[in-house]
């Protein structure tokens, strides 16, 4: 089954929607407090210690450049084969069957080149994160 | 001062020199009248001497024995002193009756001492000495006289003299009082001693010379004899008789003349003294002395003399004094009479002033009222506001009461809320966590695919009431903040209710205290009301007084104002009399 | 460390000794054996790295950790003498802080990232970039 098929995990993040492929998403998490990183940077709000594994905490908002979500509870744990991170969501919407562009890259460079879309979810449009691609971006940014 | 050194002595050496001329009369008459046996001259002077010499000398000293404090005062023992002074001047005064009796005591007793000591004498009979004691005894009074005479003048020098060294007037008549007037009864004595003295020596010599001549006559019995005897008989008389009666004669001349002198001499001295104080030269007075009333005049004169200087030199200090007294006077009345012109100008003030204070004083008695009346109004609306005051205050009370209910209740509200909010907050949790677990089974349920699609369903179903449960709890919250708010007002609302009732008890406590303040400043003000109205009875009372004495001082003024103007008048007068009297006394050159 | 000091995501080593540092809100942790004196710091003494400056917070006194030819100013430390656990740094970590992340250590629970003293006193010399 494709991504498409299987569905996303559609989740707020300010004022943007944003989908993460459901195989992708491991968990929707409650934060406890984070713990900053040294010289870390915006976009990386911190870690937290999730069953005996660290993840880091980015805010998609403030690396795509638009308000962040510095201050949700909630976050979506995307695992990939190098590791893991974790995305804070405002609002999880739930997991949706999206529609419209779901593999054009939203830009070329950047962050932009690893968003798809822009697709459409029930809840609204969407730019759906390539986990593998953030992740790269993500580690080498760090 | 020695001045009057010796003075003892000059003054009664007269006496013996008297003596020396009555023991010459004595002997010449002696000579031609006694018979002195031949043989016995020599006893005879030498008998006559020793009871010369010895009479001389007890006689001066009985007479020195009077002198003493003069004499002190000539040696210097005693000191001068007014009362040695005055002792001095009545020893001096006594000294010339003291002569004449102790003259006359011992040219008795030495007559008699001659006529006896002769007559003891180998040859010589008791008619011999008896009659050469009578010779001494005759003529005993004519020289005690003539030594009273001769040392009266002396005396009077001395006295002088003594009067000079310090004696006032009053000191010479308090020592010699002008009381004894004996001039007739020594005018008397001197004429008998003037008329006796001859005619017994005269007496005696006709007798004698009769008894001789009879003597001779029965002598012989010659007629021829008889007729010669008669014939030289007056011829054997003449010369003895004429040398006696001349020798007598002289005497008594020369104590008529020593006599008539010391009488005229104090009066003389009086007269020119009265000239002089005629002519106006008043200076110190000097003693003029004299003897019985001639001393009575001299003193009294002396005495006139020193009143007169003192009424005088009194009359010049007065004259002075009365013209600056004048002088002061007018200057005074001048003061007077500007000062009654001020007076006058100041009563006029006054009485318009009184008037004014009469007008105030109404004035201030209707303010008074007015201010008693609005006291009253005061008061009585401060009462009122006591009362509303104290209403107030109840209700502030009860409102806070009412406050403090609310404030419990929403104390207890609030921790109700508090317990809602919990149990909400829990269902919250549960919610969010039901919400959460339903998530990832949806999303397990979606990775399983076809295989966990139900699961998704249920898991889906079950995020939907965890979400309407999440609504419901987000409402409850909503609601709670609602109350929250409304507590917070209500209990905002309440603190300001309680800060405002605090407020207003304060205010109400306040506003009791101003009422208080205000009733007490009320009842000062009627007490002072009162008072004032008093005072104003008072000032109404003491304005009329004023108003009287006014008057009475414009009147006494007035008469003031006539007194000043009788005064001028007579101190004009007065200066007038200061001016004669001054010159008056300016007539006498009183020395100072 | 090297890669290989570093524990792999299945391991998890025990770290024995530790110096826990405060700077801000925030706290870091250096094995004890890193650090070879302490001492006092004020603004205005030696110049020294700032950990501060790694975290955007101003500068202020606090302790001297010297090893070394390298240096490091904490606000405040304590030495932590217990075995800790040692969660191995991330992947998407691994570059980060310069390469002086070394894991993470739970001394009281809260996590705190172990790092390297003379790695990080290098990384905040450059500009904690």
């Amino acid at each position: 089954m494709s991504d498409a098929q299987r569905g996303h995990l559609v989740f707020a993040c300010g004022s943007s929607l944003y989908a993460v492929p459901a195989e992708r998403a491991a968990e929707v998490v409650s934060l406890p407090q984070l713990t900053r990183v040294p010289g870390a940077p915006p976009h990386l709000l911190g870690v937290f210690a999730h069953r005996g594994e660290v993840i880091p905490v980015i805010d998609m908002g403030v690396l795509v450049g638009t308000k962040g979500e510095a201050t949700s509870r909630r976050a979506v744990l995307v695992r990939v084969p190098r590791g893991s991170l974790a995305l804070t969501a405002g609002r999880v919407a739930g997991v949706s069957t999206l529609t419209g562009e779901l593999t054009t890259p939203l830009g070329s460079s950047g962050v932009q080149a690893h968003l798809r879309g822009p697709a459409k979810a029930p809840s609204g449009e969407v730019a759906i994160i390539d986990p593998e691609g953030m992740f790269e971006l993500l580690s080498k940014g760090a | 001062m020695s001045s009057l050194k010796g003075l003892n002595r000059w003054v009664t050496l007269p006496s013996i020199w008297a003596g020396l001329i009555g023991v010459l009369l004595a002997v010449v008459y002696v000579a031609f009248t006694a018979e002195i046996r031949s043989g016995t001259r020599w006893q005879f002077a030498v008998i006559l001497g020793v009871v010369v010499l010895v009479a001389n000398l007890l006689g001066d000293s009985f007479e020195q024995s009077r002198l003493k404090t003069l004499k002190g005062l000539g040696l210097g023992t005693e000191s001068q002193t007014r009362e040695n002074l005055m002792k001095a001047l009545v020893e001096a005064s006594r000294i010339p009756d003291t002569v004449f009796v102790s003259s006359m005591a011992f040219w008795v007793v030495g007559a008699f001492t001659v006529g006896l000591v002769y007559s003891l004498l180998p040859g010589v009979g008791w008619s011999e000495g008896s009659r050469l004691a009578f010779i001494g005894i005759a003529l005993g009074p004519l020289v005690s006289v003539l030594a009273h005479l001769t040392v009266l003048r002396r005396v009077r020098d001395v006295m002088s003299r003594i009067a000079a060294l310090g004696l006032t007037t009053g000191d010479l008549v308090r020592a010699l009082p002008a009381d004894r007037y004996q001039l007739r009864r020594r005018f008397v004595l001197f004429m008998a001693v003037s008329a006796i003295t001859p005619l017994v020596f005269l007496c005696d010599l006709g007798a004698r010379t009769a008894f001789a001549l009879l003597d001779a006559l029965l002598k012989t019995t010659d007629a021829a004899a008889q007729q010669g005897v008669l014939a030289s008989a007056p011829a054997a008389g003449v010369v003895p008789l004429a040398v006696i009666a001349g020798l007598t004669l002289v005497v008594v001349i020369s104590c008529g003349w020593i006599g008539g002198r010391s009488l005229g001499e104090p009066l003389q001295l009086i007269t020119a003294a009265t000239q002089r104080i005629a002519d106006g030269k008043l200076g110190k007075s000097t003693m003029i002395p004299a003897e019985d009333e001639l001393w009575g005049v001299s003193a009294a004169f002396a005495s006139m003399e020193h009143q007169l200087l003192t009424a005088l030199r009194q009359l010049k200090d007065a004259g002075v004094k009365i013209s600056s007294t004048t002088e002061e006077l007018i200057s005074s009345s001048l003061k007077h009479e500007a000062g009654a012109a001020d007076q006058t100008g100041a009563l006029s003030q006054t009485s318009a002033t009184t008037e004014e204070l009469a007008r105030s004083a109404k004035q201030i008695a209707q303010n008074a009222s007015d201010v008693s009346r609005q006291a009253q109004a005061m008061l009585d609306s401060a009462q009122h506001g006591k009362r509303s005051a104290g209403a107030f205050y109840a209700s502030i009370l009860r409102v806070r009461e009412g406050n403090q209910a609310i404030a419990d209740s929403v104390v207890r509200l609030n921790k109700r809320v508090q317990q809602v909010g919990r149990i909400v907050e829990f269902i919250d949790g549960i919610a969010d966590k039901s919400d959460l677990l339903a998530l990832n089974a949806e999303l397990e349920g979606t990775k399983a695919g076809d295989v966990g699609r139900g699961f998704s369903l249920v898991a889906a179903e079950m995020r939907r009431l965890s979400e309407s449960v999440m609504a419901s709890t987000r409402e409850i919250n909503r609601l709670i903040e609602e109350i929250r708010d409304a507590t917070n007002a209500a209990v905002m609302a309440t603190e300001a209710g309680v800060k405002a009732t605090d407020a207003g008890s304060a205010l109400a406590r306040q506003v009791t205290e101003s009422l208080d303040r205000i009733v007490d400043f009320a009842n000062q003000t009627s007490d002072a009301v009162k008072a004032i109205t008093l005072a104003t009875h008072q000032q109404q009372a003491g304005t009329d007084q004023l108003a009287t004495a006014m008057s009475d001082i414009l009147r006494s003024t007035q008469n003031a104002l006539g007194a000043t103007a009788q005064m001028s008048s007579a101190n004009a007068d007065l200066s007038t009399l200061s001016g004669e009297l001054q010159k008056t006394v300016s007539r006498f050159e009183v020395a100072p | 460390m090297s890669a290989a000091e570093r524990p792999s995501p299945e391991e998890s080593q025990e770290i024995e000794g530790l110096v826990l540092c405060r700077v801000g809100e925030n706290h870091i942790a250096f094995p004890a054996a890193a650090v070879g004196s302490i001492d006092q710091w004020e603004p205005g003494g030696v110049p020294a790295p700032q950990s501060r400056v790694a975290f955007g917070l101003p500068v202020v006194a606090g302790k001297l950790l010297v090893r070394g030819g390298f240096s490091l100013v904490v606000d405040g430390l304590e030495i932590v003498t217990d075995r800790a656990k040692l969660l191995p740094v991330p992947a998407m970590l691994l570059g980060a802080v310069g390469g002086a992340l070394r894991g993470f250590v739970q001394p009281a629970g809260s996590l705190v990232p172990l790092l390297g003293l003379a790695e990080f006193s290098a990384f905040v010399t450059r500009g904690a970039h």
